[in-house]
């Protein structure tokens, strides 16, 4: 199930909310919200639901057993054992149809036909692991007493689908006790709801646009330098939107019952260089890798080149984390080359571009970086990079490009506002205003709810709309 | 003594107001968390009350919704149970189309809606100027007899199997509408208005200027040649006997819009692909240009604003045009009687989930009744028969199904026997949806006027044709049909 789903919003989601509501122990709740993760798990399939349950074991035991080892040596040894047995797990699930195909195409074979279908969130849930292996390992935390404490970590549905990837040093405590205030729920409903409209109206409409601009086929050739433009826009706004919004939509649920998850997006569109569009873009990823990977090989207290090397292994590994396929490790590799180039700029004493040159700087990279990322068919990704310079010969613009973007303009720019802190910021004044205003604290609370109850409205019109798929009688 | 008397007054009312608030917000919290509860328990309820009103079919989308999935284990253990229910749930959304309007509505805001653009944007092939005539495709088996058969170019023709905008849209549409089509059409009854709902077809690009739609033409050359060579194929099976006309019919693109502006849109020239398609023809196959005619007319009422078809009256001039290509004088308009039905709102309206600039210029159907005869038989080719009108009273018709007053819609086989007619003479129309509205033109013409829907029809029609002592066989076939697919399904009528 995806929270942007009619049966979640109308039946999943008030059904859970009335069941929590209802018991009172932490531990009933505790209890309500791992029967609730493990239903709605059940969406990526029985079978999948079985690995999470096994993989959790896994890591319950492994946990306990690295806790109780006091020989270092052996400790060790357990944990590269253990983040060994999820990555492979991990790597046959997510990876055996790739490197196949990869190694058929080496000895001009096609072996694409092993393609096993991906476990839901498998590499949200694996890197949760890992990390709670690693943090009961180097004593951050403590191991989980229980299974189903652990199994709560990696299968709750907030994050079971697209992240974030909490710690379980922070969730850890907040499974023990948390307190859900009126004022966490209404600002939960508040976040959520407003994820759920960027979602259904703004990012679901830019991937449409972005899928008629610039369609996943070699059709591409023939979409004029405004279109493939425009149409790497759409997918730009779309990818942040989107993804940003499932975030929005995961803090939302947690902190209306008294979670509080780490902020996974900081609007890294205003980012000034590609280092600061990464402190900003997905950031429990790329913490994961800074934490786990990049420090635990040595970080940058080793020689130049070592780090050097140390950063291609982790960006290699972002980008294969995105997805099986070449064309991500290329979108990895890419970050890298810029990120070291900004590193080098620093160590020779370069001065930070001025802001407006570092926004354009680091948009325009970002811009390429997502048609890396679009198009796992690099016959595709060349046409579409030719497109932006008119090498395809499809010309330079066309009336139905003018039609497009004419239709959508407020749309656009409405999109566009959205990736900004502008909207949060006068939202943020506003509600300041109104509790200074409206003494009484639950009638600014009531607008707020009007607004939640507004956005749910849109949003359901736009889910509505989404399904609409007209069939033409007698077409021809 | 008194001063800290007051103060003690004083904290003892701060406690005391502290205590309030506290006891305010706590009853606050309470009532949020009741309030909450409610809400919480009208979704929910709402949700599964509502699930007896839940819609089947939709009308505008001329489709059946999903099923709630049968259970199966498989399913279960793979999720594609949980999935369909997802499906279900939002496809069959209570108020469904009213919820459609309101996104609709919303999405008005998106931008300047003059002119809008519908689907994704294609791109034509480029059109040659002329060519050969396109090779003969026989059987191996029958490609000794034939005589004239260019077997030796049989090739050049599979290979050009490249797909194209329009084709590979149309296949994915075929796909999703797969378990439908699956059913044979002799399970089904019409129903009340005359609409089949089980075969449909998502256009290419539909652009939307001056409150009309059209649909942007793609040429292709692969289709083309596939056309014509069946055409060609054709002529040489049924051999000098037999004559056979080829109408190809424009669509408003090429008739209401300058060309200037169909090429800006992307699209292709349809007069260009006509003549190139035409030239490949055998000599011996009569033509029937059209596209000049209707242009003539085109201030005339001959394309529907919302739909994609043609009116009767287009289809009237291209009629002319027919009898002047066999040599028999055509009717005055005026003979015929006619009908008017306001408030249709077709194909171009759905398919732009009902686009406020055409919402407010609906079509009015207007019908002319065929004098010789207005009944016709309606069969599936395979034994099951109904009779129908050629020409049907549509209002009663749902405000997208009018233009199957027509000859009851698509169908395999459609009989019209004129009694006033006893010359023997008869002719089978080859055609998808352009030729409904013609068909009741023709039935003063022919003693027996045989529709044959190539898509549906189940049999082989040279035999047909040669039981049946048919002289002429007329393939009307719009811009937007020739496609590779449909000249395959064609040809395999006749071998």
């Amino acid at each position: 199930m995806i929270f942007s789903s009619l049966l979640f919003l109308c039946v999943f989601f008030p059904l859970f909310m009335l069941v929590y509501f209802r018991v009172s122990s932490s531990e009933a709740r505790n209890r309500t919200l791992l029967i609730f993760s493990l239903i709605f798990y059940c969406w990526g399939g029985l079978r999948y639901l079985i690995l999470l349950l096994i993989m959790t074991a896994l890591g319950f035991f492994m946990g306990r057993i690295i806790e109780r080892t006091g020989d270092p040596a052996r400790k060790k040894t357990y944990l590269i054992l253990s983040a060994a047995l999820f990555l492979a797990v991990l790597g046959v699930f997510k990876y055996t149809g790739f490197f196949l195909g990869s190694v058929g195409a080496l000895l001009n074979q096609d072996w694409n036909i092993f393609r096993i279908a991906l476990p839901l969130g498998i590499s949200f849930y694996t890197f949760k692991l890992i990390s709670y292996v690693a943090d009961v390992y180097n004593g951050r935390c403590t191991a989980a007493d229980r299974y189903q404490d652990l199994l709560l970590y990696t299968s709750i549905f907030h994050q079971s689908v697209s992240g974030p990837i909490e710690r379980y040093t922070d969730m850890a405590p907040q499974i023990r006790s948390r307190k859900a205030t009126l004022k966490n729920l209404v600002d939960g409903m508040t976040r959520f709801c407003t994820g759920l409209a960027k979602k259904a109206v703004l990012a679901n409409h830019c991937g449409s646009l972005a899928a008629t601009l610039l369609p996943l086929s070699s059709e591409i050739r023939t979409v004029p330098v405004t279109g493939v433009w425009l149409g790497s826009l759409c997918y730009m706004l779309q990818i942040y939107l989107d993804f940003s919004a499932y975030s929005d939509m995961a803090l939302g649920l947690g902190q209306m019952i008294g979670f509080h998850y780490k902020e996974n997006f900081n609007y890294p569109y205003i980012a000034v260089s590609i280092k600061d569009f990464w402190k900003r873009w997905h950031i429990s990823l790329s913490s994961f890798f800074r934490d786990y990977v990049y420090i635990p090989l040595g970080g940058n207290r080793i020689s130049k080149t070592r780090t050097m090397l140390n950063l291609l292994a982790v960006w290699a590994l972002t980008g294969l984390w995105h997805g099986a396929s070449w064309n991500y490790i290329l979108w990895g590799l890419y970050f890298f080359v810029f990120i070291t180039l900004e590193n080098l700029y620093r160590d020779r004493g370069g001065k930070a571009l001025p802001a407006a040159a570092g926004h354009v700087y680091t948009l325009l990279v970002v811009f390429i970086s997502w048609i890396l990322f679009r198009f796992e068919d690099f016959g595709q990704l060349g046409l579409a990079l030719k497109g932006l310079v008119n090498l395809n010969g499809a010309g330079l613009n066309s009336a139905a490009i003018g039609v497009v973007l004419k239709n959508n303009i407020f749309f656009l720019i409405a999109a566009v506002f959205a990736c900004t802190p502008v909207a949060a910021g006068q939202a943020a004044k506003l509600n300041a205003q109104l509790n200074r205003r409206i003494p009484n604290i639950s009638r600014a609370m009531l607008l707020r709810i009007v607004f939640c109850i507004l956005m749910l409205a849109v949003s359901v019109f736009a889910l509505i709309g989404n399904s609409y798929t007209p069939f033409l009688y007698n077409q021809f | 003594m008194s001063s800290g008397k007051t103060r003690s007054d004083r904290e003892r009312r701060r406690a005391l107001a502290r205590k309030k608030r506290k006891e305010l917000q706590r009853i606050w919290h309470q009532r949020y968390i009741r309030i909450f509860t409610y809400l919480f328990a009208a979704l929910l309820a709402v949700s599964v009350l509502l699930i007896p009103i839940r819609p089947k079919e939709s009308d505008l989308e001329k489709r059946e919704l999903a099923k709630f999935p049968g259970l199966s284990l498989t399913g279960i253990f793979t999720g594609t149970w949980f999935s369909d229910i997802d499906t279900w749930f939002s496809d069959t959304f209570p108020f469904r189309e009213q919820l459609l309007a309101c996104q609709s509505g919303v999405e008005k805001l998106y931008g300047l809606k003059g002119e809008e653009l519908y689907g994704s944007a294609g791109q034509g092939d480029e059109i040659p100027d002329s060519a050969e005539l396109a090779p003969v495709l026989l059987p191996p088996s029958e490609g000794d007899d034939s005589g004239n058969n260019d077997a030796s170019q049989e090739g050049a023709v599979q290979e050009n199997t490249s797909e194209e905008g329009i084709v590979s849209e149309e296949g994915q549409a075929a796909e999703e509408t797969a378990p439908d089509q699956a059913e044979t059409p002799a399970e089904e009854e019409p129903t009340e208005d005359g609409t089949i709902h089980n075969q449909g077809e998502v256009a290419g690009t539909v652009y939307i200027a001056e409150n009309r739609g059209f649909e942007i033409y793609y040429f292709s050359n692969s289709s083309a040649v596939a056309y014509a060579s069946m055409l060609n194929t054709v002529h040489a099976i049924l051999g000098d006997s037999v004559t056979i006309y080829d109408m190809l019919a424009p669509t408003s693109f090429a008739v209401c819009l300058d060309e200037e502006t169909q090429l800006s849109l992307g699209g292709s020239s349809t007069r260009d692909a006509f003549n190139y398609t035409y030239s490949m023809l055998d000599p011996a196959i009569q033509q029937v240009p059209v596209l000049d005619t209707l242009i003539k007319h085109n201030a005339e009422y001959v394309y529907y604003n919302t739909d994609h078809h043609w009116t009767q009256l287009g289809a009237y001039y291209s009629y002319v045009e027919f009898c002047k290509a066999k040599g028999i004088s055509a009717h005055d308009i005026t003979e015929f009687r006619e009908s008017q039905y306001p408030g249709f709102l077709g194909t171009f309206y759905s398919y732009s989930n009902q686009s406020e600039a055409l919402g407010n210029n609906p079509d009015t159907l207007v019908t002319y009744t065929p004098n010789g005869t207005n009944d016709c038989i309606i069969s599936d080719g395979q034994g099951y028969e109904y009779n129908y009108p050629v020409v049907d009273d549509a209002t009663e018709y749902s405000t997208g199904g009018k233009y199957s007053a027509f000859i009851g819609g698509d169908h395999a086989l459609t009989t019209i026997n004129n009694p006033s007619i006893t010359d023997g003479s008869s002719c089978v129309v080859v055609k998808e949806s352009y030729g409904n509205a013609f068909v009741p033109f023709l039935v003063d013409h022919y003693q027996t006027v045989y529709v044959v829907d190539y898509r549906y029809y189940p049999n082989n029609l040279t035999t047909f044709i040669q039981q049946n002592n048919v002289s002429d066989v007329i393939f009307l076939n719009n811009a937007d049909a020739i496609l590779q697919s449909n000249a395959e399904t064609m040809l395999s009528m006749f071998m």
